[in-house]
C-alpha cells in the first residue's frame, strides 16, 4: 500500500514537472563504433526517470529540459553522459562485444544479450572456403551443435546438415530465412559475399515463431545492407587451385595377373585369362585383342579421371546509404572446374539491396538476388559412379587403342565397367541450367511510437532446364537425348506489427504479431527421344531423333497459413521473459486437422547485473537461460497424404491384353490410402544454458544443454505384401529423443605490442534415440537401419572374428556353410551352433561421441594468421569399397580391379593377414554386411590455413582504396584419422547413416587472394 | 492548425491499425480457403467407377510381368519365369561375371537358404502384389451396378489369382491363403496346409473353368483353357492323376491348341498366342520398353560384337543338362543314367538331341545366325559356355530392341505351354496304368504316343536352313528317334521305364522354362538329384564343392522382412 502510494506520487510529480518546466523534444541516432546502428539502447535524461530507448534504427526521441545531460546505457557498451542536443549522434563505445551483437530472431531482432534462447552465430571474419559457391561447407565444424558434411563435387550442392541430431527419421534438414523468407533449397545458388550475418536458431524457444517448418533448426540468413554515409566500393578476387588430396592404391597390370592367379588356384581353378593367358603364371599379352589395335599397359584411371583444376571468384559490390534510405549493389562470378574431367560449376549472381525512407512514417525496402549456375556433374557415390569405376577399372587396358579411340573394356574383357574416360567424354555436352530468384519487398510504416507495421512480399522462383546426351559406348547401343524442366514459385506475404516501448526506462517490451501465407508450387516436364544419326552435339536435338519417344511431368503444391506473436519483456536488462506462439495451418493435413499450434516460453536471469553481484573483473557478465517449446514438422514427401490415391501407370501398371508385342492398354494402381487424422508431428524441446564473459571479456563462454523429444513422428509403417501396393499410409506413430550439450569459448588476447591472439573453440555433443517408430515393427531398413532404443542409422550385420587358421578352427567352429582355413570367421552369436540370420547384430553407430572446431587467428601488424581445426570422433563408417578393395571376386572377378593391400591377403605364410585368402568363388559369403566393412571415422582435420596481410593505409591510399587485403590459403591441410577410405567426411545418407560408396574425392585447394575497398 | 494537424495524424494511425486488424481477419478467412489442395495427376478412391474396371483388369494381368516398381531387380530376382529355380536345380548356373555378381542367386545355386535372400522377398511380394490387384479388381466389379458377364471376368482373375498361389504353394515353406472377401492384414502364415491351399486353388479354378469364356477377343485374356490347363499342372501337383488326365484331355479336346512345327518357333515373335501357346505372359516393347521380359532381362547373351548389346549372360545351361541332350544311336536318350558320363564339349562327336542347340549356345555352333564363340562368353572360367537361347529373338529382326534393354523384345513368356499339358497327361496316363508295359496297358501306350510326338517335333527341327540358324547339322550329329513302337517296343516300354522316359522328356522339352526344380520336388527325387549333380559337377565348377541340399531347404522360408514387418502375424 504504501509502494502504490509512491509510485501515485512519484507519477503525479512527474506530470507536474511535464508542465511545469520548459521542455524540448529532441531525437538522435546511436551507433556502435562500426556505424552500425543500435537498437533498444536506454536513454535517460540524467538524475531523472524520464527515458526512452531507441527503435530499430537506431533512433530514439525524448523531451527532455534544455540544457540537461542525457544518459545512454547498453548491454556490452560503456556508458556515456553527454549534453542533450537535437539531432545529436551517439557513437557507443564497446565494453564487451559480444554482448552488443544483433541477432535476428525470426520477424524480428534482438540484441544477442537479450536472448533467452540458444542461438549459434556464425563468426563471418574466420577463414572460409574461398572457392566453394557453397557457404554451408565453410560452416562446416564452426557452429557447435550444427553438423555439416559437404559434398566435394563442384557446387557443393550436396550437403547435409543436422541441427542438433535428428529430431525426425523425415528429411531433418533446417529452414533457411533470408532476409525474412523462408525457403528450403539449397545455398549453393547464394553469394557468399553476399551475406552479413549467419545464425542458428537450435531450441524451440527461439525457433518456435517458425512453427511448423522449424523443427529440424532454422537458419538465418541477413544479407549486407549499404551502410555508412560515403559510397563504399568492395572488390573481392580469388584464384584456388585444386588438387587430388588422396587416391585408392590399386594394383598395377602385373600385380593384378598375380592376384588373379593366385585366387583362381586357390579356388581350385585352372586360372585363364584373356589378356594374361592361361600358363603356370599370368604372361600379360602384348596386345589385348585380336586386331593389335589395343596395347596391352599399365593405366592408373584415377590419374587418368582426375587432374588439378581451378576455380576463379570474383566478386563486386557498391554501397551506399544516408538518412533517405540505401543501397547495396553486387554482382559475382565463380568459376570452379571439377577434378573430374569435364566437369564444373558456374555461377553469376547479382544482388541489389535497398531502402527508402520515405517520411518518417513511412519507409519501403526491397532484397533481390538472380543467380544463375551451370554445372556438369557425373554419378558419384556409388558403385557405378566415375570415382568408383576409376578405382576398379582394369589396369592393362589403355584410354585409347592405337586410332585414339576410346578402349571398350566390355568387349575386350566381358566387363560391366564402361571405360571412364569415354564415359565422361561422350557426357562433354551435358548441361543443367539453373536460375533462381529469391527477394522480398515491404513497406514499413510506424505510425505511431514503438510500434512498427511491416508488410512484405516474398518471391522465390526456380528452374532447371537440363540436357543430357546419351551417346554410345559401344556400337550396339542406342544413343539419346533426354530434357527435362521444371519451375516452380513460392510466395511468401508476411504481415507484422512490431510494438518496442520502455516503460519508466525498465520495462523494455518488445511485442510482435503477425500473419503469415505461404503458397509453394512447382511443375516440371520431361522428354526424351533416341536413335541419333550423328552424335554431335549440334545435332542432338530432342526433336530430331528417331526413336520413340518419352515424356513425363507433374505438378506438386502446398500451402500453409500462420497467425503467430511473440513478447518480449525485459526488467532493467536483468530479467528477461519470452513467450511465443504460432498456429500453422496446412494444405498437407485434412481439414479438420490442418492446424496446431506451437508455444514456446523463456526466461533469463542476468545475474551479474544484480546489485549484489561482486564488482569485480572475474566474471563480468552472467546470464542463465531457460526455454521452453514446441515446433513441428509436415514436410513429409507427400503432399496429399490424406486421400487415398489412384493413377494410371503406364509403367508398372499397364498390359499389353490386345497382344499388340509394342502397345498396352492403360491400368489402374492404387498408389496410397489416405489419411485423415494425419497431424503434425511435434517436437518439445527444453534448454538450459548460461553465457559468461570473464577477465574483463577476454574469456566468453556459452554452454547449452537441451532435451528434445519429438512425438508423433510421420512415418510410414511397413506393409505386408500381402496388402498389395498403395496399402502405405503416412501415420502419427514415432519417438525421437535427443539429448546433448554445446559449448563455445573464445579467447581474446590483449595486445602485446603488435601481437594479439584470439581462439575460438566449439565442442557439442548430442545422443539420438529412437524412442518408438510404430505399431508394427522395432526395426526397418538392411544394412544400416532404425532400430527402436537406438540412435538412427545404426549398422547391422554380422561380426567378423579374425580368420581361420587351422582345420582344428574350422571344424571346431559352429556350422557355417563355406567355411574354410583362411576364410573369415563369423560369430555364431546365439551359440546355437549354426551361423545365420539370428547372428546379425548392431556392429556400429555413425552418431559422433562428439564433435569440435577450434579457430585460432594470430595477428601481428597487418598480418592475420588464422587455422581452423574441425573433427569429429567416435561414429562408424559404412566402407563399402572395401568389397571391391579387398575382395578379388567382388564386382566382377576377371575384370576390376582391387587394392593393393590384396597382395598382403591371408595364406598358409602370412598368417597375421587381416584380409581373407584370394579366391574367385564366395561360398563362405564374405561380402555380406559385417563389421568387416564398418570403420571407425573419427578424425581431426586441419580444414583452413590462412594469411592474410592488410596494407598499410599510405599504399591503399595510394591506389585510392581505403583497404588493401591480400591473402594466401590451403584447404584441407591434413586429417588425422584411422580410417581406411579416402576421407572421413562422407555425407550422410539414408537415416542419417554414413556409407562410403566411391564419394566424390576431397579436393585439397591453395588459394591466393585480394579484398580490395574504395 | 496544429490541432487539425495532430487529428490528421492520428486519424493516419488509427487508419493504419484498423488496416492491419482488417488484414488480419480477410487473411485468417480467405487463405483458409487457399488450403484446400487436390491431388495433381492422381484421382481419389471416390473417383473409381465401372469405367476404372478396365484399368484395373489390365492391371491384375500386368503382374504377371512381376515388374511392379522401377527397380528392375525386384523383377530379376523374383521373376514370373522361374528361372532362379533352374539355377537350384540341375538344369542351370547362376552365369554372368563371379559368384559375387547377384550373390543371392549364388547363394540359391549352391543351396545356401536364407531367408533374407532376395529372391524369398521378391518372389513372395511380386505374386502377393499380384494378388492384391486381383482382389481390387474383383471388389470393383463386385460394386460395379452397370457391367456385363461379371461372372467371365471374375472367372479370368479367379485364375489369374490360382497362379500366383499356384507358383507360391510350390515355392514357400507356409503362405497365407485369403480371398477378395478377406482382411489380408489378419490372415496368418499356414491358416491352411499346403493340401487345403491346393484344394482351394482347384475350386477356384474349377469355378472358373464353368463361366469363363471360350475365345478371347483380346488374345492375352486368358479363355477357359487356360483354368483347365493351370488345372492339369496343380493336379499334377497333388498326383491326382485321373483328375491331370480329365483336365488334359479338355485342353488337348478343345483344337486350340497344337505343337509348334519346329522347336525353334518358340523364340519367335510370330507366335505369340499361336499353336502352344496356353497361359503366356503378353511382353512388349510399350512405353520405352518398360514392358520386356524384366525377369530375365540380365540372361541375355554378352555376344562378340554386341549382336544382342550388352548382355549380362546370367542363367547358362549346365553341363549335366548338355549331356542330357546326348542321343544313343537310335536317337534315344540315356535314360539309364550314363548320359553325364561323357561330356558334351566341342570335340564330342556323338548324337545329340537338336533341341540342345535350340535351348543354350555351345562354342563353335551358330547361335541365331552367328557363330558362338568363347568371345560370347562373360565368364567363361567361372561359369563355361552355353547361354540361353529361348528368350532371345532374331537379332537382325526389327522387334528387337537396340542398345538397353539389351536383346529384348515383345517376345511373350508361355507359363504353360501346350507340350507341357501334352507331356502331363502322358505322366498321368503313365501314374494310372495297372499293367507293367505297354503290351499290357492301353494306358502306357497313349503316353508313349504323347512322347513320341514331342519327339518327333524335335526330329522335325533339325533343319540347317530354318532361319535364324541355330543348328549346324555339318558340324553335331542330330540324331532323335521316337520310342519303338513295333517289334519288342511295347516289352521295352515298361511303365518303369516309360516313367523314366516322360521325366527325361519334360526335362529336355521344358529345359530352362521354369519347370525343372518343381518336377524333382513334385517326383520327390530332388534331394538325391540335386546332390549328387552338385558333386559331379563341382569337378568343372568349384564353387558346388561341399555344397548339399537337405529336405528342409527345399521350401523357401518365408522371407525375413515380412516376418519383422508382420507384428508377430508370421512365423517362419
Amino acid at each position: 500500500m504504501e509502494q502504490l502510494k509512491k509510485m501515485f506520487l512519484s507519477l503525479a510529480l512527474l506530470l507536474v514537472s511535464t508542465i511545469m518546466y520548459a521542455q524540448s523534444e529532441i531525437s538522435g541516432t546511436v551507433v556502435d563504433a562500426s556505424g552500425e546502428t543500435v537498437i533498444g539502447a536506454t536513454v535517460m535524461e540524467k538524475g531523472t526517470s524520464n527515458g526512452t530507448v531507441t527503435d530499430f534504427d537506431g533512433n530514439f526521441k525524448l523531451k527532455v529540459n534544455e540544457g540537461t545531460v542525457l544518459v545512454f546505457s547498453y548491454i556490452g557498451y560503456l556508458t556515456q553522459e553527454l549534453p542533450a542536443k537535437d539531432g545529436m549522434q551517439v557513437v557507443m563505445k564497446d565494453n564487451a562485444k559480444e554482448l552488443a551483437e544483433v541477432v535476428v530472431t525470426g520477424y524480428t531482432t534482438q540484441r544477442k544479450a537479450d536472448l533467452t534462447g540458444a542461438v549459434a552465430v556464425m563468426d563471418m571474419k574466420g577463414a572460409k572456403s574461398e572457392g566453394d559457391p557453397n557457404m554451408l561447407n565453410s560452416m562446416q565444424g564452426k557452429l557447435p551443435g550444427v553438423n555439416i558434411v559437404t559434398d566435394a563435387a563442384p557446387g557443393g550442392g550436396n550437403a547435409s546438415i543436422r541441427v542438433r541430431g535428428m529430431s525426425t527419421v523425415n528429411g531433418a534438414a533446417p529452414l533457411y530465412v533470408i532476409d525474412g523468407v523462408a525457403t528450403t533449397e539449397n545455398l549453393n545458388s547464394l553469394n557468399s559475399a553476399d551475406i552479413e550475418s549467419i545464425q542458428v536458431l537450435k531450441d524451440a524457444s527461439s525457433a518456435s515463431i517458425y512453427g511448423s517448418r522449424a523443427a529440424n533448426g532454422v537458419i538465418i540468413i541477413t544479407t549486407k545492407k549499404g551502410k555508412g554515409d560515403k559510397i563504399t566500393v568492395n572488390v573481392n578476387y580469388s584464384a584456388s587451385l585444386n588438387v587430388i588430396a588422396k587416391q585408392y592404391e590399386v594394383l598395377d597390370a602385373q600385380q593384378w595377373g598375380e592376384a588373379y592367379w593366385a585366387a583362381n588356384i586357390n579356388a581350385g581353378l585352372k586360372p585363364s585369362h584373356p589378356f594374361y593367358g592361361s600358363g603356370d603364371t599370368p604372361q600379360l599379352a602384348a596386345y589385348l585383342d585380336a586386331e593389335g589395335k589395343v596395347k596391352s599397359s599399365n593405366t592408373n584411371w584415377q590419374d587418368e579421371v582426375f587432374s588439378s583444376a581451378w576455380t576463379n571468384n570474383v566478386s563486386a559490390s557498391v554501397s551506399n546509404s544516408s538518412e533517405k534510405g540505401s543501397f547495396m549493389l553486387s554482382g559475382n562470378y565463380i568459376n570452379q572446374n571439377g577434378l573430374m574431367e569435364h566437369t564444373f560449376y558456374r555461377r553469376y549472381t547479382a544482388r541489389i539491396n535497398t531502402t527508402y525512407n520515405i517520411s518518417k512514417v513511412f519507409s519501403v525496402g526491397e532484397n533481390l538476388m538472380i543467380a544463375q549456375w551451370t554445372d556438369r556433374g557425373y554419378g558419384t557415390g556409388d558403385d557405378r559412379g566415375i570415382p568408383y569405376t576409376a578405382m576398379r577399372q582394369l589396369p592393362a587396358i589403355p584410354v585409347t587403342d592405337s586410332d585414339g579411340t576410346f578402349t571398350n573394356p566390355m568387349a575386350l574383357c566381358g566387363s560391366d565397367i564402361a571405360n571412364p574416360m569415354h564415359e565422361l567424354y561422350n557426357g562433354r555436352d551435358n548441361t543443367n541450367d539453373s536460375w533462381r530468384i529469391f527477394g522480398n519487398a515491404y513497406i514499413d510504416i510506424k505510425p505511431i511510437d514503438g510500434l512498427t507495421l511491416k508488410s512484405n512480399l516474398g518471391i522465390e522462383h526456380t528452374q532447371y532446364f537440363s540436357k543430357t546426351l546419351g551417346r554410345r559406348i559401344q556400337a550396339s547401343d542406342m544413343n539419346s537425348v533426354s530434357r527435362a524442366y521444371g519451375q516452380g514459385n513460392t510466395f511468401t506475404w508476411t504481415n507484422t506489427a512490431n510494438y518496442l516501448k520502455t516503460f519508466a526506462g525498465v520495462h523494455h517490451i518488445n511485442a510482435l504479431l503477425g500473419t503469415e501465407y505461404i503458397k509453394y508450387g512447382f511443375e516440371d516436364l520431361s522428354g526424351a527421344n533416341r536413335d541419333y544419326a550423328f552424335e554431335d552435339a549440334d545435332y542432338m536435338q530432342i526433336g530430331s531423333g528417331g526413336g520413340e519417344q518419352t515424356i513425363g511431368g507433374g505438378k506438386a503444391e502446398w500451402a500453409l497459413f500462420s497467425l503467430f506473436g511473440k513478447i518480449d519483456y525485459n526488467f532493467a536488462d536483468r530479467y528477461l521473459v519470452s513467450a511465443t506462439l504460432r498456429r500453422d495451418q496446412t494444405s498437407r493435413l485434412y481439414k479438420d486437422n490442418n492446424s496446431g499450434v506451437f508455444p514456446a516460453f523463456s526466461a533469463a536471469w542476468r545475474a551479474s547485473e544484480e546489485k549484489f553481484w561482486p564488482k569485480n573483473n572475474v566474471v563480468s557478465d552472467l546470464k542463465v537461460r531457460a526455454a521452453w517449446g514446441q515446433n513441428g514438422n509436415s514436410a513429409i514427401s507427400d503432399n496429399y497424404a490424406y486421400y487415398t490415391r489412384y493413377a494410371y501407370n503406364l509403367r508398372h501398371g499397364s498390359y499389353d491384353l490386345n497382344g499388340t508385342n509394342n502397345s498396352v492398354v492403360p491400368g489402374i494402381v492404387a498408389t496410397s490410402s489416405g489419411n485423415k487424422d494425419l497431424k503434425w508431428e511435434t517436437t518439445t524441446q527444453t534448454n538450459i544454458g548460461f553465457d559468461a564473459q570473464m577477465f574483463e571479456g577476454k574469456l566468453s563462454l556459452s554452454f547449452d544443454y537441451y532435451w528434445k523429444n519429438t512425438k508423433d513422428m510421420l512415418t510410414i509403417p511397413p506393409t505386408l505384401s500381402v496388402e498389395g501396393e498403395g496399402a502405405a499410409m503416412w501415420m502419427n506413430t514415432g519417438e525421437m529423443k535427443n539429448n546433448g550439450w554445446e559449448l563455445t569459448m573464445t579467447y581474446r588476447s590483449p595486445q602485446y605490442g603488435d601481437f594479439s591472439w584470439n581462439g575460438t573453440f566449439n565442442i557439442s555433443q548430442y545422443k539420438n534415440e529412437l524412442v518408438k517408430f510404430n505399431d508394427v515393427v522395432t526395426s526397418q531398413g538392411g544394412d544400416y537401419r532404425l532400430m527402436v532404443g537406438q540412435p538412427m542409422g545404426v549398422y547391422y550385420g554380422y561380426v567378423t572374428d579374425g580368420i581361420f587358421q587351422n582345420e582344428d578352427q574350422v571344424s571346431n567352429h559352429a556350422i557355417q556353410q563355406g567355411k574354410g582355413v583362411g576364410r573369415l570367421i563369423f560369430r555364431d552369436i546365439d551359440g546355437n551352433g549354426v551361423v545365420d540370420d539370428n547372428d546379425r547384430c548392431i556392429i556400429g553407430d555413425p552418431n559422433p561421441d562428439f564433435a569440435l572446431g577450434l579457430n585460432l587467428d594470430f595477428n601481428y601488424k597487418g598480418f592475420t594468421l588464422s587455422a581452423f581445426f574441425s573433427g569429429e570422433f567416435g561414429f562408424d563408417i559404412y566402407n563399402t569399397t572395401r568389397r571391391q578393395l579387398e575382395f578379388m571376386h567382388y564386382g566382377g572377378g576377371s575384370s576390376t580391379n582391387h587394392g593393393v593391400d590384396i597382395l598382403n591377403a591371408w595364406s598358409p605364410t602370412n598368417t597375421d593377414a587381416t584380409i581373407p585368402a584370394l579366391t574367385m568363388v564366395d561360398n563362405n559369403n564374405e561380402t555380406r554386411m559385417s563389421n568387416y566393412f564398418v570403420e571407425d571415422g573419427s578424425y581431426l582435420k586441419l580444414k583452413y590455413l590462412k594469411l592474410n596481410y592488410q596494407l598499410p593505409t599510405n599504399i591503399a591510399k595510394a591506389i585510392f582504396a581505403s583497404n588493401i587485403n591480400v591473402f594466401g590459403q590451403v584447404e584441407n591441410i591434413f586429417t588425422i584419422t584411422k580410417y581406411k577410405g579416402l576421407d572421413p567426411e562422407v555425407i550422410l545418407g539414408g537415416y542419417g547413416a554414413r556409407v562410403d560408396s566411391g564419394l566424390y574425392p576431397r579436393a585439397r585447394t591453395f588459394t591466393l587472394g585480394l579484398n580490395v575497398t574504395f | 492548425m496544429n490541432k487539425l494537424c495532430s487529428y490528421v495524424l492520428m486519424s493516419k494511425k488509427y487508419a493504419c491499425l484498423s488496416v492491419i486488424v482488417s488484414i488480419f481477419v480477410l487473411l485468417s478467412a480467405s487463405c483458409s480457403d487457399q488450403l484446400d489442395l487436390k491431388p495433381q495427376g492422381e484421382f481419389t478412391a471416390e473417383q473409381l467407377n465401372d469405367e476404372s474396371i478396365e484399368g484395373l483388369m489390365s492391371s491384375a494381368y500386368q503382374g504377371l510381368e512381376a515388374h511392379f516398381f522401377d527397380d528392375n531387380n525386384a523383377a530379376f530376382a523374383g521373376p514370373i519365369t522361374n528361372w532362379v529355380f533352374d539355377v537350384r536345380s540341375d538344369d542351370a548356373y547362376k552365369g554372368g561375371e563371379g559368384v559375387s555378381m547377384e550373390a543371392n542367386i549364388h547363394q540359391l545355386e549352391i543351396q545356401n537358404i536364407a531367408s533374407d535372400n532376395a529372391t524369398c522377398l521378391n518372389k513372395w511380394e511380386n505374386n502377393y502384389l499380384g494378388i492384391a490387384r486381383v482382389h481390387k479388381a474383383m471388389q470393383a466389379i463386385n460394386d460395379a451396378s452397370n457391367v456385363n458377364e461379371k461372372e467371365a471376368l471374375l472367372g479370368e482373375l479367379k485364375t489369374l489369382r490360382a497362379w500366383y498361389y499356384f507358383d507360391l504353394n510350390r515355392i514357400f515353406k507356409s503362405i497365407p491363403y485369403f480371398t477378395e472377401d478377406d482382411d489380408p492384414k489378419t490372415v496368418p502364415n499356414g491358416n491352411k496346409s499346403r493340401e487345403e491351399i491346393y484344394a482351394a486353388i482347384k475350386a477356384d479354378l474349377e469355378e472358373a473353368y464353368a463361366v469363363m469364356k471360350e475365345s478371347q477377343d483380346q488374345p492375352g485374356r486368358f479363355n477357359k483353357y487356360v483354368a483347365a490347363a493351370l488345372l492339369t499342372k496343380v493336379n499334377a501337383q497333388t498326383s491326382t492323376w485321373a483328375e491331370v488326365q480329365k483336365w488334359a484331355d479338355i485342353v488337348i479336346n478343345s483344337g486350340k491348341y497344337s505343337l509348334y512345327d519346329n522347336f525353334a518357333d518358340m523364340s519367335k515373335l510370330e507366335f505369340n498366342n499361336k499353336k502352344e501357346s496356353i497361359m503366356a505372359i503378353q511382353f512388349s516393347t510399350a512405353n520405352d520398353n518398360i514392358h520386356i521380359n524384366f525377369c530375365n532381362l540380365l540372361n541375355t547373351t554378352r555376344s562378340d560384337g554386341n549382336v544382342f548389346g550388352s548382355g549380362d549372360d546370367f542363367f547358362l545351361g549346365s553341363q549335366n543338362l548338355v549331356n542330357a541332350f546326348r542321343t544313343d544311336d537310335n536317337g534315344l536318350p540315356y535314360l539309364d543314367g550314363t548320359f553325364n558320363k561323357v561330356n558334351v564339349t566341342t570335340d564330342y562327336a556323338g548324337n545329340v538331341d537338336p533341341r540342345l542347340d535350340l535351348t543354350v549356345g555351345r562354342i563353335g555352333m551358330p547361335f541365331r545366325g552367328h557363330l558362338y564363340t568363347e568371345g560370347w562368353c562373360r565368364d567363361y572360367s567361372t561359369y563355361g559356355e552355353h547361354s540361353g537361347k529361348k528368350g532371345l529373338i532374331d537379332p537382325s529382326s526389327p522387334d528387337m530392341v537396340q542398345g538397353f534393354p539389351w536383346g529384348a523384345s515383345g517376345l511373350n513368356f508361355c507359363l504353360i505351354r501346350y507340350a507341357d499339358i501334352l507331356l502331363l497327361k502322358a505322366e498321368a496316363l503313365i501314374e494310372l496304368a495297372t499293367g507293367s508295359n505297354a503290351a499290357e496297358d492301353e494306358k502306357l501306350v497313349e503316353a508313349r504316343n504323347l512322347v513320341n510326338q514331342i519327339r518327333q517335333k524335335a526330329a522335325n527341327s533339325i533343319d540347317g536352313n530354318y532361319t535364324p540358324v541355330d543348328l549346324d547339322p555339318f558340324t553335331a550329329n542330330y540324331n532323335v528317334g521316337l520310342y519303338p513302337t513295333s517289334g519288342d517296343g511295347n516289352l521295352y516300354w515298361t511303365r518303369e521305364r516309360a516313367r523314366m522316359a516322360v521325366r527325361f522328356e519334360r526335362r529336355l522339352e521344358l529345359a530352362m522354362e521354369g519347370h525343372r526344380w518343381f518336377d524333382l520336388v513334385r517326383w520327390g527325387t530332388a534331394i538325391e538329384t540335386i546332390n549328387k549333380y552338385m558333386e559331379e559337377e563341382s569337378a568343372l565348377r568349384p564353387y558346388y564343392v561341399g555344397a548339399s541340399l537337405t529336405e528342409d531347404e527345399i521350401y523357401l522360408p518365408i522371407p525375413i522382412s515380412q516376418i519383422e514387418n508382420s507384428n508377430g502375424l508370421y512365423t517362419q
